[in-house]
């Protein structure tokens, strides 16, 4: 008989939303990638209240939190239960809350709410950050999802530096979308270079819009695609947009987990001209599939994009569409299309079940 | 003229003031930054701190300092600024960006309106540990609790930068208009410029927007000039507050802080209390009087001041609001820059006079 394992409890505050993007789909793969290391056994909270692991299951297959919501409201309806406060928890974001349990852990995505808090707006500011400092300080760990994460926490706040652990994400399609795709009547779009991510100021879309009315990036037959669902400060972009720009860019808000894969498997490449990201993930996305990428130099760009794809300077619209037309190539691309798998392949379930594990079982 | 940045700068902005221009790349020479679109105060603030280079040295302006964490950033960041080992983020106290591997200074130009202290407080409570990286502020001598403990950065003081050209400031008496600063403000500008000459004493008052914002401050202002008032050989000059954009919300500034010190201040205009959009200089202030004592607040812009003008007046008081925490490192700062016989009174915070008023 083997020895138990050792519990772990993870809290799925996250993937309450509706929709996945960002930290629920990053909540998904963390417990995926825990449970394929079969090393710890996961318990599942919200709020310290202890929900079954049938309701979470029932969510991570239908990649959405509305079936969450009526575990929660479940078990909040019988005698809430309580998360054994001798086993380690993980909070796959902010803890947003005083817990001060025995063993805790959370999760820092990126510290723009302190680094660029005009893209944020009060209230998203003061909840990233109000208890900031004393969830780090009630923290046995925290959890960095890169290192570039890491470096910006700790030049910041270096008493927190030993806490701190690289816990980097993975990609997982669903195992039908391939074949679904190949099915799929093909599109007819056009050669088009694919943006994703939230539209929010910090993604930098105006140097896009600056390097068309460049006579050599007019000129090309590329147009472009921009996918992710309205955030935060941009309505005044969007509605200054020229119908010229409307012709070459396109939005299309938020699409589904598939919609998103086809439009990176038949796009010529991606584009992230964002100034400041924590991890990155599209990245990742378009290289799991072989496309590479043409990314900020900023932040975590370099250890997430590494050889696969090229880097720009975000503010200088020149270097931005120097190395778009050089990446245009389908020469290029082909030159570039192994390394991005290659890179891709350097962030498995295994590499970011490793150090949870390492910790919860210390 | 101080160079405190021996090997070049690299110098930050706050990211809004950064919106209002189109940076031309990531680090670029700060001759390259089209600077109109910024407010007076910064571009004041940044050739302040860019004149202490050395002739011949980088002044750099990096747009994001935050996209420079580690690895290959961090390592193309070193590359483009060459020697520099000094960034100086000119902070609105909403942000403070470090460069790891630098010596980060922290100028927080703008820290006498009401906006950017408000700002800095909120990120000291957020994150109080971040503002112990600094290396050293610029004319402030400011200090964080972090962790039960107080920590100060070396103040660096800079002092003299390029002086400001324009036509000789003018001055108006101020005018009370019942109990509306802004029709007060109106008939003070309407007024024709005096040139008063002679009283046996003055009081030269330059308090910062955020101090007339605060309640013991207004007390004592309207205290004095009551006190001027009430004797003809007295007269009292107040300079107009950086902050306010025209010349009416910064007069209306100082009316709201004079009404709401309480005590009854006669209707019309009044013959012995004036203002001036701008410093007086030293030959104006000695045809005034023959006495002369400077009042001013700890947050007030001192870098611009020309030759000989704190020499100029018989007394120096400081009202001091939210220097408590390192005060002698404040004190020698004070007497630094207004010389050795300053006094300071620490004044203990009552509240600003809107939420004053609220309660």
């Amino acid at each position: 008989m083997s020895a138990a394992r050792a519990k772990l409890t993870i809290d799925v505050g996250p993937l309450l939303d509706d929709v996945w993007t960002g930290i629920p789909v990053f909540t998904r793969r963390l417990i995926r990638a825990l449970q394929m290391s079969e090393a710890v056994d996961l318990d599942f909270c919200c709020d310290l209240v202890r929900l079954p692991a049938a309701g979470v299951e029932t969510a991570l297959r239908c990649l959405s939190g509305a079936h969450l919501h009526e575990t929660l409201a479940g078990a909040l309806r019988a005698t809430p239960e309580r998360v054994d406060p001798a086993a380690p928890i993980l909070y796959p974001s902010n803890k947003m809350m005083r817990t001060h349990l025995r063993r805790e852990a959370s999760t820092v995505h990126d510290l723009s709410t302190l680094v660029m808090p005009e893209n944020h707006d009060a209230g998203n500011i003061a909840a990233h950050l109000d208890l900031f400092e004393e969830e780090l300080e009630t923290d046995e760990a925290v959890f960095c999802i890169s290192q570039a994460t890491r470096a910006a926490l700790v030049a910041a706040l270096p008493s927190y530096a030993p806490k701190t652990r690289l816990l980097p994400q993975y990609v997982d399609w669903p195992a039908d979308f391939r074949a679904l795709e190949r099915n799929a009547p093909r599109l007819k779009l056009g050669r088009y270079a694919l943006v994703v991510g939230t539209l929010e100021p910090r993604k930098n879309l105006g140097l896009l819009l600056r390097a068309l009315a460049l006579p050599e990036v007019a000129s090309t037959d590329l147009d472009f695609i921009v996918v992710g669902k309205r955030g935060w400060l941009v309505d005044a972009f969007l509605k200054n947009l020229t119908p010229q720009q409307r012709e070459r860019v396109r939005f299309t808000g938020f699409v589904t987990e598939f919609v998103k894969y086809r439009l990176i498997a038949n796009a010529e490449f991606l584009v992230l001209p964002s100034l400041y990201e924590g991890f990155g993930i599209p990245a990742l996305e378009a290289m799991s599939l072989g496309k590479p990428v043409l990314a900020s130099r900023s932040s975590s760009f370099p250890e997430v994009v590494g050889e696969g794809g090229i880097l720009f300077d975000p503010f200088s619209v020149e270097d931005f569409a120097g190395r778009l037309l050089e990446l245009a190539d389908p020469r290029r691309q082909a030159e570039l299309t192994p390394h991005a798998r290659a890179q891709n392949a350097r962030f498995t379930p295994a590499r970011m079940a490793a150090p949870v594990v390492d910790w919860a079982t210390a | 003229m101080t160079t405190p940045f021996e090997s070049g700068a690299l110098f930050s902005l706050p990211a809004r003031e950064l919106a209002m221009t189109t940076p031309p790349a990531s680090v670029f020479p700060i001759e390259a930054l089209d600077a109109t679109g910024l407010s007076p105060v910064l571009r004041d603030a940044l050739a302040l701190v860019a004149s202490c280079t050395p002739p011949g040295q980088p002044r750099l302006i990096v747009a994001r300092p935050e996209m420079f964490t580690d690895g290959a950033t961090l390592a193309w960041l070193r590359h483009a600024i060459g020697g520099v080992l000094d960034h100086v983020a000119l902070s609105d106290g909403e942000a403070v960006r470090l460069v790891p591997g630098l010596r980060n200074h922290g100028f927080f130009y703008g820290v006498g309106r009401i906006g950017d202290l408000d700002a800095l407080e909120r990120l000291e409570r957020r994150a109080p540990e971040l503002l112990t990286q600094l290396h050293s502020q610029v004319n402030t001598a400011l200090g964080f609790r972090w962790k039960g403990r107080r920590f100060a950065p070396r103040t660096q003081a800079i002092l003299a930068g390029p002086p400001l050209s324009g036509p000789a400031p003018e001055l108006r008496a101020l005018v009370v208009d019942g109990h509306s600063p802004d029709a007060s403000a109106r008939l003070a500008l309407a007024a024709a410029p005096m040139a008063p000459a002679g009283f046996a004493r003055l009081h030269y008052l330059r308090l910062s927007e955020g101090a007339l914002h605060e309640m013991t401050v207004a007390r004592r202002v309207t205290a004095l000039v009551a006190d001027t008032l009430a004797d003809s050989g007295r007269a009292f000059v107040w300079v107009l507050p950086e902050g306010a954009e025209d010349e009416a919300g910064r007069v209306g500034a100082l009316m709201r802080c004079l009404l709401a010190g309480g005590g009854r201040l006669p209707r019309g205009p009044m013959a012995n209390v004036f203002f001036t959009p701008a410093d007086l200089s030293v030959e104006a202030l000695g045809r005034l009087a023959a006495r002369r004592a400077l009042v001013v607040d700890d947050f007030v812009n001192f870098s611009r001041a020309a030759p000989g003008f704190p020499e100029s007046f018989t007394e120096v008081l400081v009202y001091a609001r939210r220097n408590r925490h390192m005060p002698g490192q404040f004190r020698d700062l004070m007497r630094m820059v207004y010389g050795p016989q300053t006094g300071i009174e620490w004044l203990r915070p009552y509240g600003s006079l809107e939420r004053t008023r609220r309660s």
